[in-house]
């Protein structure tokens, strides 16, 4: 008679497997697990847009008249900028420079933000399919604003400005002195690296440099809002408020290449 | 049995849909509540086996490493070890004691960013401190949600609850 040995495991042998299981099965279906719930979080996220929106709507309506009247104060600045414009590449053109890139970019949502504290990042609703490669820039309406880290078929996963792990070369607009952008454990952005007699002020505007790979130069990043001495003592560094506020950008512009 | 898995699957699903998308945007602090964590300690102060504690507080740690920028594994792996620690200290401390559940999440959340701050060689053990005061004001919230959505009644408490008197 055909006798079957039943044998009995442990819980601990039990666990230790099925950790083991569970960790390889999710490693390999990462992906795909992203993209299916892309959808789900895409309605989640329009609709708590419209929520906010509709809490917020006494503050939108005021902050609205008066961006209507910065906006009537702006037309005569963009006139004279628009000549200024002109002028410059009719300038440019006189000098045989090359014209600076435009950059082929893919407009994206956000759809969800990281679960950590102790991470910035977001993720958003395009990806592979759209020409999206890991190491992308990324911009905002008003600035730079991080760089894709991870890319699925269609969705993708930015480190914002405000990440530690995230680093930009980075200079100083009016005195052109570079520095090195990195993100703090509180999620403010600093420029550090800076000399000891750095000409550095409060309101100065930070943007790229060009020297970091993927970030292509003149990004406008922040504004210096507090310089303070090296605790080694050998330089100085800066606070920088981003112009891209992390924890309230919905739409971006992945750049993925130039023209 | 099968079907108290099968909602655990969906809370804890549900819960990550949560925890990135909509409480990043309408908590206005800047530290946001870890429901997942609250939730697996949640799942390993009432498991009744050792498995039936870490793997749920595992699958809800991997979920939290796939929409998260670093370490995949990292949650994972720690919230099955703390799942562990609590499931053990629950066997002999007093499951009653006031307080009780509040010292494991503040207890979770430390061991969380005391790991954290090892591995990464970052100060990150800073922000444990308001993180594990916004897990205890959402631990009693989300209690009464595990609970009802598990459909578990409340644990005994002596005998004098008419479900287990």
């Amino acid at each position: 008679m055909l006798k079957i040995n039943r044998y009995k495991y442990s819980p601990a042998a039990v666990v230790f497997f099925t950790i083991i299981g569970i960790f390889i099965l999710s490693l390999l279906l990462k992906s795909k697990i992203i993209d299916l719930i892309s959808f789900p979080l895409k309605i989640s996220s329009n609709w708590t847009s419209d929520i906010r929106a509709l809490v917020a709507y006494k503050f939108i309506a005021d902050e609205n008249v008066r961006l209507n009247a910065q906006l009537a104060g702006a037309a005569n600045d963009a006139i004279a900028f628009d000549e200024l414009r002109q002028e410059n590449e009719r300038l440019k053109k006189l000098l045989s420079l090359k014209k600076e890139p435009s950059f082929v970019t893919v407009a994206a949502e956000v759809i969800a933000r990281d679960p950590n504290n102790w991470s910035t990042g977001v993720i958003i609703d395009k990806g592979q399919r759209q020409g999206i490669k890991a190491g992308n820039a990324v911009i905002a309406a008003s600035g730079l604003s991080g760089r894709i880290t991870e890319v699925y078929s269609y969705t993708a996963k930015i480190m914002l400005l405000g990440d530690t792990d995230s680093s930009v070369s980075a200079i100083i607009q009016r005195t052109r002195e570079e520095g090195l952008i990195s993100g703090t454990i509180s999620g403010a952005v600093q420029m550090r690296y800076l000399d000891k007699d750095s000409d550095v002020a409060i309101g100065d505007v930070i943007m790229t440099s060009g020297l970091t790979r993927n970030y292509p130069a003149g990004l406008p990043i922040g504004m210096v809002i507090k310089v303070k001495d090296d605790p080694q003592g050998l330089g100085k560094y800066c606070l920088v408020r981003p112009f891209v506020d992390s924890r309230s950008v919905e739409e971006v512009l992945v750049i993925t290449g130039s023209k | 049995m099968a079907m108290y898995y099968l909602k655990l699957a969906i809370f804890i699903s549900l819960l990550a849909l949560l925890q990135i998308s909509i409480i990043p945007q309408i908590w206005f602090f800047k530290v946001k509540p870890d429901l997942l964590l609250i939730l697996a300690m949640l799942i390993a102060m009432n498991a009744k086996s050792l498995a039936g504690g870490i793997i749920p507080a595992f699958c809800a740690g991997l979920l939290k490493d796939i929409f998260g920028l670093h370490f995949f594994g990292f949650n994972g792996l720690l919230m099955a070890f703390s799942a562990a620690l609590v499931y053990g200290i629950f066997h002999f401390l007093n499951k009653e004691a006031k307080g009780i559940k509040f010292f494991v999440i503040i207890l979770a959340t430390f061991m969380n960013y005391i790991v954290l701050t090892i591995i990464s060689g970052k100060p990150y053990i800073f922000l444990c401190f308001p993180e594990a005061a916004v897990n205890c004001l959402f631990l009693p919230c989300l209690e009464g949600v595990y609970n009802f959505f598990t459909s578990r009644p409340p644990v005994c408490r002596g005998g004098v609850h008419r479900l287990c008197a």
